[in-house]
């Protein structure tokens, strides 16, 4: 037994199967028992990638604007990309794509943490506390198919490609490329991880003087702005619009998001707190930027509303998701520091590991009953229901794949990737409530002005209400089409 | 040996894209976009054993994935060949490749004792011939602990389908399209639709339909039993007898016994006397 495998490396390998498991329950835990993408975000990503899987390019008709307007130069493109060649390598159902995701990348977002923390003996502990990442309607996360996910991805990668700068030059492309690559996938991520590696690289610089090589750090952080000119190379208008966004004073016409420490669960936030204490404690350019790249994001997401008045609140509620994986992975440090503490104070005592395992196993199963307890009590909205689903999958198949429906915009925005078919307009409150009153009072009146439907170019409608125009033919519950001499 | 695994495991995903759909397609082109990309461009950058533990290789290997999948396709876009099956198979391949033969060439570079070699411990597989009790139970534990893993994306994959309780009900023309719907219809001749069912009550159901044009029942069909998922599709015949412009054709599906409609679509006809 010892020749091939270590004990202690096969309980390993157990915990980490273990907690890879936790992670994809975590991620499918929303959608246990609805089979369908959640948030407006899943369908309108599964949307667009599927326009460019269709036209085979990145510039393609808009389908909720009724393919009025040409997409160019979209400011995820990279998410949309990845998701396009997954698609078309695997050759795998949208739904199944959509259900399948999540889960996987919050899994290889878990094993990246484990191998990051490992390095400094705490592996399993990070990769669990990983797991808990919230996702939420306001601030999304792991459990939705959105590139924001997907970008966490690079935290741990490029942590771990941090430390080989010491001796080695190759890290310096690779996280250039990598940032890049995040650039084009979710920009406000990559500025997040780009604050992480500046952070990291001029603690480095600062405080590792003598314990490695000091240029390849130097001319990475000099090189991460280079980064940048990915998206402003891809689309150099969208740095206008960042900009602009980032001066707004754009204010949501909703509640403000609550802090999501209850959700958490209180056993992790302590434990991240302790892990903070002993962090700092600990010291080293390491220790630091975790501490220093947490305490900004937290005070930018927990202050701003008293001291900022500036840039759209939805990237000061997303700021959450960046607080989180650090969090986790000091939740992770304070775990295994005491741990540690714990066999160093009873020593001498034949019980001490009876006691401290379980001391151990109650704190994470108290963590863990607070995490899912957290994640029962957020609602998720459902935009339509399984009767809508297959009365969408009838629609793509039987009718003309030119088909311009009108809908209600926020139930739009499924239509068109079940169908493939394009839509008058989508929005998704708490944007567009003007249209959706509009469009909803049109419906209910029967849907009687046949030569508005030929103004708008629609030749299919789906109502909750009936609709009572003789140009109209209901061909099923709730769908009917125009028919050709309407106009 | 592991170069040529990714090189294998790149060319087989080709020819099952090409051969169709199907599970082994999905396993295989997973691995290709999330893993082997990453893998082989590692490899190629860091060919010593020294350089990067097994950990970590295979955490950089997804997140490098992640990284150059998305240039690669953007690179694509601005080719003849834009983003397509076979454009976005053959660069990934290619990539694949040019890193996997690089790092084939590194290596070759350094004595054997440097070489990054993947290590498989398949004595694992063999967990029950393990001579301590302690140390079978803990491997039985991790095979256990490796399916529930597996067990996990497969139920994410599979599971689970609608479960609400509905009945399609919907109407085609004469030629089971949505083109040629009735529209002026003669007095006292028949006209044809085709009317489909598909019963999603999770249960053997009853169905009847019941034709009305103005209030006035001209055409009934059924009683049709349907099983769970059975879908039921035919051609119908009605014939109007007034005569009068936008008269309403209310098509009626009765459920279960019911006298109260479950579900009435609708379309207008124009009836006009035979000349």
């Amino acid at each position: 037994m010892t020749e091939t495998v270590k004990r202690s490396h096969l309980i390993e390998a157990i915990l980490l199967c273990l907690i890879l498991a936790l992670a994809l329950f975590m991620a499918l835990y929303p959608r246990l028992d609805y089979p369908l993408p959640l948030h407006v975000d899943e369908w309108m990503h599964l949307g667009h990638t599927q326009q460019i899987v269709d036209t085979g390019s990145l510039s393609y008709p808009d389908p909720w604007q009724g393919g009025r307007e040409i997409v160019e130069g979209h400011p995820e493109t990279g998410y949309y990309t990845w998701l396009s060649t997954l698609q078309i390598s695997t050759g795998m159902p949208w739904l199944m794509l959509a259900r399948l995701m999540p889960a996987i990348v919050l899994g290889i977002i878990t094993f990246a943490a484990y191998a990051w923390g490992r390095k400094w003996g705490f592996g399993l502990e990070a990769a669990l506390f990983t797991t808990f990442i919230h996702t939420t309607i306001r601030f999304l996360g792991p459990a939705f198919l959105v590139p924001v996910t997907l970008g966490l991805v690079f935290f741990p990668i490029c942590l771990m490609l941090l430390e080989k700068l010491k001796r080695d030059w190759i890290p310096v492309p690779l996280i250039i490329l990598s940032l890049a690559s995040l650039f084009l996938i979710h920009g406000t991520t990559a500025v997040a991880l780009g604050l992480l590696l500046g952070i990291s690289l001029i603690l480095y610089l600062i405080l590792s003087r003598g314990q490695g090589r000091r240029l390849p750090a130097t001319i990475c952080l000099l090189a991460l702005p280079v980064s940048a000119l990915a998206i402003f190379l891809w689309n150099p208008s969208l740095v206008k619009e960042y900009i602009q966004a980032i001066i707004s004073t754009e204010h949501l016409p909703m509640d403000p998001i609550p802090y999501p420490f209850p959700e958490l669960g209180y056993m992790m936030v302590t434990l991240a707190a302790v892990g903070f204490g002993f962090m700092i404690a600990k010291g080293g350019w390491r220790n630091y930027t975790l501490v220093i790249f947490t305490s900004i994001l937290l005070l930018f997401v927990l202050l701003y509303r008293h001291w900022f008045d500036i840039g759209p609140e939805i990237l000061y509620e997303r700021g959450w998701l960046y607080v989180m994986l650090p969090m986790a992975l000091m939740a992770g440090y304070g775990l295994s520091r005491l741990y540690h503490l714990g066999l160093g104070f009873f020593k001498r005592r034949n019980w001490r590991l009876p006691l401290i395992y379980l001391l151990l196993v109650v704190v994470v199963a108290f963590a863990l009953f607070q995490r899912v307890s957290g994640y029962s009590k957020e609602s998720y909205y459902h935009i339509i229901d399984g009767p809508t689903y297959y009365d969408f999958v009838w629609a793509g198949e039987e009718l003309p794949q030119s088909s311009n429906a009108l809908l209600i915009p926020d139930t739009a925005w499924a239509f068109v990737p079940i169908t493939g078919k394009y839509v008058f307009t989508a929005r998704a409150a708490p944007w567009g409530i003007e249209e959706v009153i509009m469009i909803t009072k049109f419906f209910r009146s029967g849907a009687r002005n046949t030569s508005l439907l030929v103004a708008m170019d629609v030749d299919l409608l789906y109502s909750p209400f009936p609709l009572n125009n003789p140009d109209l033919v209901e061909v099923r519950d709730k769908l009917y089409i125009l028919r050709e001499e309407g106009g | 040996m592991d170069l040529l695994v990714a090189i294998l495991i790149s060319m087989a995903l080709v020819i099952f894209a090409i051969v169709g759909e199907g599970p082994v397609r999905i396993a295989l082109g997973l691995i290709f976009v999330l893993f082997l990309p990453g893998y082989t461009l590692v490899a190629a950058l860091f060919p010593k054993r020294e350089s990067l533990g097994a950990i970590e290789r295979t955490a950089l290997s997804f997140g490098l994935s992640i990284a150059v999948v998305p240039l690669i396709g953007l690179i694509m876009n601005y080719t003849p060949w834009g983003i397509s099956l076979y454009p976005i198979l053959i660069s990934l391949l290619v990539f694949i490749v040019v890193a996997a033969g690089v790092a084939w060439f590194r290596r070759r570079r350094l004595p054997p004792e440097q070489r990054f070699e993947p290590c498989f411990r398949l004595g694992l597989l063999q967990f029950w011939r393990f001579p301590n009790r302690w140390d079978r139970v803990l491997s039985g534990v991790l095979v256990v602990a490796i399916l529930a893993v597996i067990g996990m994306l497969v139920f994410v994959a599979l599971s689970p389908t609608v479960e609400e309780k509905f009945t399609e009900f919907y109407i085609l023309d004469s030629e089971g399209k949505t083109e040629n719907y009735p529209d002026v219809v003669i007095s006292g001749e028949e006209t044809q639709v085709t009317i489909g069912i598909v019963n999603r009550e999770q249960e053997v159901t009853d169905y009847i339909i019941r034709i009305y044009i103005e209030g006035q029942k001209v055409g009934e069909v059924g009683t049709i039993t349907l099983a769970h998922e059975e879908k039921w599709e035919q051609l119908v015949s009605f014939a109007p007898t007034g005569v009068g412009e936008d008269q309403e054709v209310e098509f009626m599906l009765y459920m279960g016994g019911s006298d109260e409609a479950y579900q009435v679509l609708h379309l207008w006809i124009d009836v006009v006397e035979a000349e």
